[in-house]
């Protein structure tokens, strides 16, 4: 008898090792939905209404672990506290970004924020678009500036403004010819991509095709945002330079138009004078 | 000296006129202006603002196909 319960032990130990094998793995996910449960329920509301979804909010909460306050409102407005916080973390707790999800986080938060994107991007978006001028550059030093005039899935066409460099050279460009394209667009920065030429044709204009690229890389990206806005203000403007005549001078308060606003400064529209009123 | 600027009713705004468009290009004039001396409660509450808005247009994260780094790339720290 005392045999059977030796082996009924025997049998039973792996199978205990077993279940707690099993019941480590399933939960090493809830370590994570913990993670964002620590999550206030007016902070995720507030990053919510910037537009950030759960994995950005996971990633701006584990960056706030890294700074002393804590000012996870801070760390989203400041750049600087935001990759100050980015670096902090790095060196505490590099794992963090070998998850690629982290990484596309980072990414995406750094758009939706306004700061630079560094790596490559595809997005339907931001190939160049009708009327946008491209800067063309080809093998042996040939540049040549363009209007986009059509675009479709295969091929963009354009028509030539100008050339400079080696402009026979430019003009020579053979079917399959290695091209780098530049241009800027006002809400994206500077954009670039390859592309290989498919035709030059000389109709009284020159007209160049090339193919539609794959990948466009962001070269450089607007670092002061600008927001359109509509509103009314009042000024005072107080000239600084004691040259200017008295005519010139405007006195007394001004209303005008806001025009756009960016996180250092703003544009402001027409004015209408009103000197009853002094700030 | 800028009053009733939006969502900053409360204070006073200096700035510095830096750009005044061409008035041949365009009849009414309009002044490129920089903040000065903004206390960091007015900055956060601006840039709030601005970066709300911008969240806005940006498409949402599901319409935006991003290239996949390769594994073991330094992608994030750049």
């Amino acid at each position: 008898m005392t045999d059977i319960w030796w082996i009924l032990a025997l049998l039973a130990t792996p199978l205990i090792f077993w279940a707690l094998w099993r019941r480590s793995l399933s939960q090493k996910p809830n370590s994570v939905s913990q993670s964002h449960g620590n999550v206030g329920s007016e902070w995720r509301a507030r990053c919510l209404e910037l537009g950030l979804d759960s994995q950005e909010i996971h990633l701006v909460d584990r960056l706030s672990q890294h700074i002393e306050d804590r000012d996870t409102r801070r760390l989203l407005n400041s750049r600087i506290a935001f990759e100050n916080a980015l670096e902090r973390s790095l060196q505490v707790e590099p794992q963090l970004f070998q998850d690629l999800s982290m990484r596309r986080a980072l990414d995406r938060l750094r758009m939706k924020r306004g700061w630079e994107v560094s790596g490559e991007i595809s997005q339907r978006g931001q190939l160049p678009i009708e009327e946008d001028e491209l800067h063309v550059e080809g093998p042996g030093g040939g540049a040549m500036r363009a209007d986009v005039i059509h675009r479709d899935d295969q091929t963009i066409a354009l028509r030539i403004i100008d050339s400079f460099g080696h402009h026979e050279e430019a003009v020579a460009w053979k079917m399959g010819t290695d091209l780098e394209v530049n241009y800027f667009q006002p809400e994206n920065g500077c954009l670039s991509f390859e592309a290989r030429l498919q035709e030059i044709r000389d109709l009284g204009d020159l007209f160049l095709f090339m193919e539609c690229p794959k990948k466009i890389r962001i070269s450089q990206r607007r670092q002061y945002l600008r927001t359109p806005i509509k509103g009314r203000i009042s000024y005072l403007r107080l000239p600084m330079n004691r040259d200017v005549s008295l005519e010139e001078r405007e006195t007394g308060v001004q209303f005008g138009g806001l025009v756009d606003v960016g996180t250092g400064g703003a544009a402001i529209g027409p004015k209408l004078h009103c000197k009853t009123a002094i700030y | 000296m800028i009053r009733d600027f939006p969502g900053q009713e409360n204070v006073d705004i200096t700035a510095r006129v830096v750009d005044v468009s061409d008035p041949e290009e365009n009849e009414n004039s309009i002044y490129g202006i920089r903040f000065i001396g903004l206390s960091a409660a007015v900055k956060d509450g601006i840039a709030a603002f601005v970066y709300s808005r911008r969240a806005e247009e940006v498409p949402p994260a599901s319409a935006v196909s991003f290239q996949q780094p390769e594994l073991g790339t330094d992608h994030s720290a750049g």
